[in-house]
């Protein structure tokens, strides 16, 4: 049974060494020591990995809890994380991962089986946020002391991709069930940091794990940092201020509007860095009036994306040609719909749109998704719809849009992993959890394509498939797409190897100062 | 009474221009800036060089100059005309929160103050609760419930902001209806509504009016709080407190987006101020020397 076994590792450790090789630094000139002080725009809400979905919680938790399987050093690929390495048989059915020997927790309690058991149970329970994940497992069980057993129900291409969702990180089992509260707010996990102190609502005090197992360039075990301070600051221009005057070394999310005056500041550095984030107007098809693909079809023509361009994002990205971020399986080969006023009216008048107003919702005090929702508002009209802008906070909004209370609604999604099922299935599959994300998208032929996708191993095959995916939901103007937004931070000078990955955050750990 | 009916007769004897010298300079001053204020907004249409509305690409975040007076938000829109249409808003939107909840307050609270008994003890619990809470924090609740938008701010606001009134028209009822002339009204046999509506509410309406001449600047910069927040103006309408907070963004770079309808908000309020003091000294004194 255990003879005709893949080996999947030696092609993870050559990409992954030919990934890190272009930002390691030189055992010279790395220092260690210092505080690393981050202005941050989302605030942490829980360091439990199992439930959260904001990323204010899903970025700090990276630096504190490792899964067994871990983006690499530029998020788009994988790399060995806990599982040091790991076998699946030729069927694709059963997946054996050797546990890297010798790893303790930040108590100091080394990391067992069961810790790995138990935590993979938790992310596939079916209830659990990221279950959906999972769906295709059967079983965990030990092997042996050092050795867990993955069967699957049917074979499962993204397996790997799943296992480094930061919810499938590995957890300390006894410390967790003494007391699941008190675990979110002091994490008991095997990454490069633990948590200090964490007060909500204004910051996250960060200290390493003195058991971690990385080793930096210079030999000695990783961080760099002697203190990471995560500082939630809602308010851009107090980021950007904070960055000019040293009070922050690092201001993520840098309003686009001022990116230019802060990379022409002394001594800071602007970071543009690709991202797995697209910006859309979700549309609900299960709702007069995009119920009709003739007028999902219409804003689509009548969106003036490079006015959006100009004046929301100040040229900073690219126009989409996907319903989906631009993820591994991204194809080039779709086109993107034009701006085309005059079709958008043709095709209003087709559809015998009746002038009932159409609602486009944005989150209140979200001021670029407002201005991207003046200037669609403008072209829509122009098609010949009646258009409101109406405003509810974040939640509200995100809640309406989750019972299908909605028309259209600016908004954006990440991926939290670099393959595509995971969004792919979250937005195009009809028979999915969340209604295709909230539009009530249905089409068959996207379902098969989908489930195909899911079980065959071929990375060709399934690039094909997915490109064919693409090609449908965009032309069948599932959404609204407006931007693939890159990562737009700014920095100190002092900073080194500060990296946001395409997933999102950032590795602490390999992050180090010069004073 | 009789001093009331002999400042009728002057007035009446001299003409408009003696009235209006008789005012002191705030209360010109304010007059002059609200009236100019009120025309702008009348006229915004035919003073307004540019549509409010109007989105142009190719001039955005244009700094104050020609042809853009106020310059350029960040759609390219004309500020100038954007504040100039927003006079039209926030007048109304404050107008309407000042005048009808003083309405039925002063009333409310006149009555309550000649008749007391159960009505006055239940009318004043209700205003302690209703002003033991922050009046922003309240409205904020009820506009949670009833959500965004100007009939809500409406809603929320005439459910509220009675009560002020209610409690200085009731003070001063309190005090009037001790006088001869009230006394002598009830001897007469008028009836309740008569004596209260007729008689009463002419002497203890002064403070109220004084009162809304700064509840009426409180209430525009509520509605520009609440716009601010994104529960009041909805875009793209040019509603001052809106545009302040599309300007925040920009404030580093393009100062005049926010700056511009702020400097709207503190005219407005300085011309209302400056006539509710010259109110408060005229009618303060005229009230007095009844007394």
């Amino acid at each position: 049974m255990l003879d005709k076994r893949r080996l999947i590792f030696a092609a993870l450790v050559l990409s992954t060494a030919l990934g890190g090789a272009s930002i390691a630094a030189s055992a010279e000139d790395v220092k260690r020591g210092g505080t690393l002080t981050v202005a941050r725009p989302e605030e942490a809400l829980t360091f439990e990995p199992f439930t959260p979905s904001d990323n204010g919680s899903i970025y700090n938790i990276m630096q504190i809890c490792e899964p067994l399987i871990v983006a690499d050093a530029t998020g788009k690929g994988l790399e060995p994380s806990l599982a040091e390495s790991w076998t699946a048989s030729a069927d694709g059915l059963t997946y054996d991962f050797k546990l890297r020997p010798g790893v303790r927790f930040s108590n100091g309690k080394p990391l067992t089986v069961e810790d790995a058991i138990f935590s993979l149970q938790k992310v596939a329970d079916p209830k659990a946020s990221f279950g959906f994940a999972f769906d295709a497992v059967k079983a965990f069980d030990k092997v042996d002391d050092s050795t867990l057993r993955i069967t699957m129900k049917r074979p499962y291409a993204t397996l790997e991709s799943a296992l480094s969702l930061f919810a499938a990180s590995i957890v300390s089992k006894a410390d967790y069930e003494k007391d699941p509260a008190a675990f979110g707010q002091k994490p008991v996990c095997t990454g490069a940091f633990q948590v200090e102190s964490y007060e909500r609502g204004t910051q996250v005090v960060l200290v390493p794990n003195p058991n971690y197992w990385r080793k930096g360039v210079d030999g000695k075990p990783l961080p760099y940092l002697d203190k990471v301070v995560l500082k939630y600051v809602p308010e851009s221009n107090s980021r950007v201020l904070g960055l000019q005057n040293g009070d922050f070394d690092v201001a993520l999310v840098v309003p686009l509007n001022q990116a230019n005056s802060v990379k022409a500041m002394d001594g800071v550095s602007l970071e543009v860095s690709p991202s797995y984030r697209l910006d859309y107007v979700f549309l609900n098809h299960g709702k007069k009036p995009f119920d009709d693909k003739r007028m999902r079809m219409a804003v689509n023509y009548a969106a003036n994306r490079d006015a959006i361009m100009k004046a929301v994002y100040f040229g900073f990205g690219e126009q989409p040609n996907s319903y989906m971020p631009k993820v591994n399986f991204w194809s080039d080969k779709v086109a993107k719909i034009p701006y085309d006023i005059e079709k958008a009216k043709a095709l209003v008048k087709e559809a015998g749109y009746d002038g009932t107003p159409i609602q486009l919702m944005v989150d209140t005090g979200n001021a670029p998704f407002r201005t991207a929702a003046t200037i669609l508002q403008q072209g829509w009209q122009q098609a010949g719809l009646k258009v409101e802008i109406v405003e509810y906070d974040s939640g509200t909004a995100f809640s309406m849009a989750q019972k299908g209370e909605y028309q259209a609604y600016v908004s954006y999604i990440t991926s939290d992993i670099n393959d595509d099922d995971e969004l792919a299935s979250i937005q195009a599959d009809g028979t999915g959890p969340t209604a295709a994300f909230f539009s009530n998208y249905k089409n068959e032929e996207v379902t098969k394509l989908l489930a195909q996708a899911r079980e065959v191993g071929d990375k060709a095959k399934r690039a094909e498939l997915y490109g064919k995916v693409q090609d449908i939901v965009y032309n069948d103007a599932y959404s609204v797409p407006l931007n693939f937004l890159p990562y737009v931070n700014g920095y100190n000078n002092k900073v080194k190897n500060w990296h946001t990955i395409t997933v999102g955050w950032w590795w602490l750990r390999d992050v180090w100062l010069d004073k | 009474m009789a001093a009331v009916a002999e400042e009728r007769q002057t007035t009446r004897r001299n003409p408009l221009l003696r009235e209006l010298g008789s005012w002191s300079s705030s209360l010109k001053c304010g007059a002059a800036i609200t009236l100019l204020i009120v025309l702008a907004a009348v006229f915004a249409p035919w003073i307004a060089p540019y549509d409010p509305n109007a989105q142009d690409f190719e001039a955005l975040l244009m700094p104050p100059g020609w042809p853009h007076l106020f310059g350029t938000d960040s759609l390219g829109r004309d500020i100038f005309s954007r504040v100039l249409y927003g006079a039209r808003i926030d007048l109304v939107i404050g107008f309407f929160t000042t005048y009808v909840p003083m309405t039925y307050g002063v009333v409310l609270g006149a009555y309550a103050g000649y008749k007391g008994g159960w009505f006055d003890a239940v009318l004043m619990r209700i205003i302690d609760v209703a002003m033991a809470f922050p009046f922003l924090v309240l409205i904020i609740v009820i506009l949670a419930i009833l959500g965004p938008g100007i009939q809500n701010i409406y809603i929320s606001v005439f459910i509220l902001a009675w009560t002020m009134y209610a409690r200085l028209a009731r003070a001063e009822m309190l005090v009037e209806r001790t006088k001869d002339y009230m006394t002598a009204v009830k001897v007469l046999g008028f009836p309740q509504r008569r004596i209260i509506l007729r008689h009463g509410l002419p002497n203890v309406i002064n403070s109220s009016i004084v009162f809304s001449a700064s509840d009426f600047v409180l209430n525009i910069l509520l509605v520009s709080g609440l716009s601010f927040l994104g529960l009041g103006v909805q875009p793209p309408l040019p509603e001052w407190g809106a545009m302040i907070a599309e300007g925040r963004d920009f404030i580093r770079d393009a100062w005049w987006m926010a700056t511009m309808p702020g400097f709207a908000i503190l005219a407005t309020g300085v011309g209302l101020a400056l006539i509710g003091d010259g109110l408060a000294q005229r009618l303060g004194e005229r009230h007095h020397t009844t007394v």
